[in-house]
């Protein structure tokens, strides 16, 4: 099953980039929790890298099998993801006005994390089943429903920050499958009209307010505006080099709420700077370049498909994440990949370079 | 296998925008950051400090104002208000209990301020000194204390133009604005280092810098003359309801101002109740024509230049023609004065007299010394918003405005302006700069600075001002002044009747204003007094009648307050009793005439043209400033009458009137009269009854 022979495939800087954000990431929470309420300096740091140790296991486990067998489990894997996300609803712990964590006694496990990644794998599976067939409008229909299913159960969590990923990442996806450019047009203009509609008539108030105040936020300084004013004085203060590594004012004195989950490129980019800042994003530009290259390089298209939709994942909530933190998207509940703090996400993310690393370990047909 | 490739080309096609979208959108997130944290750095660095470093201020208790007794007139109650601090309470609930008792709010109503998310909270504002210390024998965590100072006016309305108020923090006006620095003092502050939660960092920096209290201000103000101008002032707008009265009293060797007031006025406790311009120091800010008063200038400067001698004789025609244009006097009605002498001119006030001086002077020497004795410039008084007045520029001093100008015609002063000049006349020829401020002191009684009399400039010789003043002294006893003769008291005047110039630049008919200003002792002059009366509603439009006797009545109280006992050859002497004159079928100018040297008051009643009857009658012999009462009629009293407007009028004075007009009367209640039926100006038959009710004012 496991042969030494593959890990002259192994994509080694894909790897690295992996590990640094991974460390990039335990530096700035160590630095964003230094002060918490436990009195532990280290207690948040110390349970990431209980995650991080947990998570590079389960990615090393993923990547050493093999990878087209997997699609024999898809739909099993479909069903429980379905059930995991009806679980939340009904058992769920809640949280923030929302319910999605499940209680596992030894850690909160949240099962929307890992609904990205198996819709990735069973929705890639359903695309690589049917391509080539794509000519007719309806023929990516049952694709669609494949992906709305999931999609609305995490939309009743409510998590719509979540759904928004799913969506984003199967439209990547059926783009990279092969459905005709015009269809792609209409799915488009759907959306748009779909998230029109659903702003105005699907939307509360403080929730239409929470998508638009970043586009005035000195008009609720101490409201919904708080924190991205916060943000940006945080981001701005930072300057070219940033106030040090456990220096900055912003996140060591609470000003910045959620500093080490949602806003920790805010730390980061406080505490080292623009070069700090920029430095992070050309890591995660190198890691979704190595994604898609071995998306070009993939035996086959489930493969190409199951990297083109990690790549989507990650370079969604990266856009959308960092453009919270400086004020050019709405406040949303996104974390940083490999750098915020949370154990499922952490792990999700591992898991996804876990498939993408044995994609690219399997690109040619070994010779026995 | 065709298909396959195609696949696959198509695929590497997709990825190739795939990545081309990407880079664009993180090239877009560089962008804006490096705008965030290379060209918004600095301002959002400043926030950030902001931030973390918050103060709470130590106010610093705003300064006393004394008079010159050192008699309180505005002060600062420093209480302290009770304030929370949310964030650095440990026990909200126990916080909350403890305190309910201690500042009688409900408990649910401070757990509710506790656990607000401000940084700080008003508990209780102003609490007394017990309260304060039963609140820090709790030693709780997070209640603190500010020190809030509260101006208050122990004497509500008095001087309160000249005080002013205090405002948000700062004076507003008055001697509370032109200080407000000295009075403010620096807040102090506690400075630490907050987190974003409002907790006090425990490493972070602390540093108490003190407030620097407020100094303590002592002014020329005498509390006890202040009051007794504004009584008078306060008096006269009842009875006479005029549109407005400005009082200035001045000691003139020092310039030092020992009382200023105008009505109407305002409380400056609750200054926002009332019109703003009652907030203005009129005596300083309001211009208008000085009328006669402005001739004590023209004489001073005829003595000076030689050009007056008292005995020479004058003819006055009751008109004089300047480069063509007629001038009258007040006489012209009767054909002038007629044949008097100079001293005649200035006890009868004369024009074509007072004109001849000023051609005699010249016009140029004229402006030189009008401007010398400080018209055209402001004093420099230590309170906001002086006015300037006007004067004629030299190149428009043509002999038509010099001729004005001697007699106090376009022209415009300020009362200080004259209140200035009229002291150089009293002590001796030096002008002298008023002032309300005479020291300043720290709360510790240190004094910081001490003001000292300032001469701005010597005017006349003291045989000249000498010389004007022993004429003043002439109009009180024998002029136009008698109704401000104080008995056993030697005291310099002048009346002043000026029209008013309306907005458009032209007089405002009937109405003027009526001033007096004079000092005394004659010898040796300690106070100086200048009052003024806007437009009275209520009797005859004269200084004699109005500002006069207002005068007198201050000086008088004054003159006793100040320890200046009157001269002995006068005090045992039996009151002056004078004759009263016949004022029937004369009209009302006709009657000031023969009222004015004689010192007799006079009370209208009626509204005709002429003199229709009187009490008491002609010839009797009554004391000085007795009270005449005149009634004013139309034609001859027919079957048909104008009912009088009794209001103000006493009920012996109401029955005489009525009597006269063959009217009865019914009273009811005691006082002065305040309300009738029928209304005033009805007409009714003879023999008709008209109910009056009376009351104490």
């Amino acid at each position: 099953m496991f042969d030494h022979r593959l890990w002259r495939n192994l994509d080694f800087p894909l790897l690295l980039l992996t590990c640094a954000l991974v460390i990039v990431g335990l530096v700035v929470i160590s630095s964003a929790t230094l002060v918490n309420i436990s009195g532990d300096q280290f207690f948040y740091a110390r349970r990431q890298a209980v995650w991080i140790v947990f998570g590079f296991s389960a990615l090393l486990l993923i990547a050493s099998i093999d990878y087209t067998q997997i699609h024999r489990l898809a739909p099993y894997l479909y069903v429980l993801n379905l059930l995991l996300l009806l679980a939340v609803l009904f058992f769920g712990r809640e949280a923030w006005g929302a319910q999605r964590w499940l209680d596992l006694k030894i850690f909160n496990f949240q099962p929307a994390e890992f609904a990205k990644i198996i819709l990735i794998v069973t929705l890639a599976n359903l695309l690589a089943a049917r391509e080539g067939n794509f000519d007719a409008f309806f023929s990516s229909i049952p694709s669609l429903a494949h992906v709305l299913l999931p999609t609305v159960l995490i939309l009743l969590q409510p998590d719509l920050d979540t759904s928004l990923v799913l969506l984003v990442t199967a439209f990547g996806m059926l783009f990279m499958a092969g459905v005709k450019s015009r269809h792609m047009h209409v799915y488009l203009l759907l959306s748009v009209i779909g998230s029109v509609l659903f702003y105005f008539f699907g939307l509360r108030d403080y929730q239409r307010l929470r998508l638009t105040v970043f586009l005035s936020p000195e008009k609720y300084p101490l409201g919904p505006g708080y924190q991205l004013n916060q943000s940006l004085i945080a981001v701005g203060s930072g300057g070219f080099s940033g106030k040090g590594l456990f220096d900055g004012t912003q996140s060591q004195l609470a000003f910045l709420p959620a500093q080490h989950t949602d806003f920790i490129f805010s730390v980061l980019a406080e505490e080292t700077g623009f070069i700090g800042a920029v430095t992070l994003l050309l890591l995660f530009s190198l890691l979704i370049f190595r994604i898609l290259r071995i998306a070009a390089v993939a035996r086959d298209s489930f493969g190409t498909l199951v990297c083109v939709g990690v790549a989507g994942m990650f370079t969604f909530q990266l856009l959308v994440n960092i453009g919270m933190a400086i004020g050019v998207m709405p406040v949303a509940g996104l974390t940083l990949p490999f750098v915020s703090y949370g154990g499922s996400s952490l792990l999700t993310n591992l898991l996804a370079v876990g498939l993408v690393l044995n994609i690219g370990m399997r690109r040619h047909k070994l010779m026995f | 296998m065709g298909k396959v490739q195609v696949t696959h080309l198509a695929v590497k096609r997709r990825l190739a925008v795939l990545l081309v979208v990407l880079a664009g959108l993180l090239l877009l997130l560089v962008l804006r950051l490096g705008y965030i944290q290379l060209v918004l750095a600095g301002e959002l660095e400043a926030k950030a400090w902001e931030q973390w470093n918050r103060g709470v201020p130590a106010r610093a208790p705003r300064g006393a104002i004394f008079d010159r007794e050192g008699r309180l007139m505005a002060g600062s109650a420093g209480a302290e208000s009770v304030v929370a601090l949310p964030a650095q309470i440990t026990d909200k609930g126990k916080t909350a209990r403890l305190l309910a008792p201690v500042l009688g709010i409900e408990e649910e109503q401070i757990y509710r301020l506790v656990n607000k998310s401000n940084f700080s909270v008003y508990l209780k504002r102003l609490v007394d000194e017990e309260t304060a210390q039963a609140v820090r024998r709790l030693e709780l965590d997070g209640i603190t204390f500010s020190q809030e100072p509260r101006r208050f006016y122990p004497h509500g309305r008095l001087a309160s133009q000249l005080l002013g108020f205090v405002g948000i923090e700062q004076g507003w006006g008055g001697i509370e604005l032109t200080y407000d620095e000295e009075l403010r003092g620096r807040d102090g502050r506690i400075e630490f280092q907050a987190d974003g939660r409002g907790r006090q960092i425990p490493q972070g920096i602390q540093r108490f810098i003190p407030p620097e209290d407020g100094s303590d201000l002592f002014l020329t103000i005498d509390q006890t003359i202040q009051f007794i101008v504004e009584r008078e002032m306060d008096r006269v707008m009842m009875e006479l309801e005029p549109k407005s009265i400005m009082a200035v009293a001045l000691d003139p060797r020092s310039g030092e101002v020992l009382a200023m007031a105008a009505r109407p006025d305002f409380d400056p406790n609750r200054f926002a109740e009332f019109p703003k311009e009652t907030w203005q120091i009129s005596p300083i800010s309001n211009t208008f024509e000085p009328g006669s008063t402005f001739k004590l200038v023209t004489l001073a400067a005829a003595l000076e230049e030689g050009k007056f001698r008292a005995e020479e004789a004058f003819y006055c025609s009751g008109s004089i023609t300047v480069a063509g244009r007629r001038m009258g006097c007040w006489t012209r009605y009767r054909g002038g004065h007629g044949a008097i002498d100079f001293t005649g001119v200035v006890l009868g006030s004369c024009n074509p007299g007072f004109v001849t001086l000023g051609q005699r002077i010249g016009a140029e020497r004229l402006l030189q010394y009008v401007r010398s004795f400080g018209f055209g410039e402001r004093t420099g008084i230590d309170a906001p918003g002086e006015g300037r007045g006007l004067l004629f520029t030299p190149q428009q001093f043509g002999p038509v405005e010099a001729a004005t100008t001697t007699f106090g015609q376009g022209v415009s002063v300020t009362p200080i302006q004259q209140v200035a000049a009229i002291a150089a006349i009293a002590n001796g020829g030096y002008l002298m700069r008023p002032y309300l401020v005479r020291e300043i002191r720290t709360r510790e009684g240190k004094v910081l600075s001490r003001k000292e009399p300032e001469m701005v400039r010597r005017v006349v010789s003291t045989r000249t001002a000498r010389e004007v003043a022993r004429i003043m002294e002439l109009v009180i006893t024998e002029g136009s002044g008698r109704n401000a003769y104080l008995e056993g008291y030697t005291i310099a005047g002048k009346t002043g009747t000026a029209q008013k110039v309306g907005p458009g630049g032209r007089y405002v008919e009937g109405e003027y204003i009526l001033s007096f200003v004079g000092f005394a002792p004659l010898d040796e002059p300690r106070f100086l007094l200048y009052v003024a009366v806007d437009a009275p509603q209520r009797g005859p439009q004269w200084g004699s009648q109005v500002s006069a006797p207002m005068f007198r009545k201050i000086i008088g109280d004054v003159l006793k307050y100040l320890g200046v006992a009157p001269s002995r050859a006068e005090a045992g002497a039996a009151p002056d009793m004078v004759v009263v004159p016949d004022l029937l079928n004369l009209t009302l100018a006709e009657a000031s005439e023969r009222l004015e040297p004689a010192g007799l008051l006079v009370r209208l009643v009626g509204s005709g043209g002429v003199i229709r009857n009187q009490t008491p009658k002609p010839g009797a012999r009554v004391p000085l400033h007795t009270q005449i009462l005149v009634y004013l009629g139309e034609g001859s009293p027919g079957e048909q009458v104008t009912v009088p407007d009794l209001t103000g009028k006493t009920m012996r004075e109401a029955g005489e009137v009525l009597g006269w007009l063959g009217l009865q009367m019914n009273v009811s209640g005691s006082g002065v009269a305040f309300r009738q039926s029928p209304a005033p100006f009805t007409l009714v038959e003879k023999d008709s009854v008209v109910d009056v009710e009376f009351r104490i004012p």
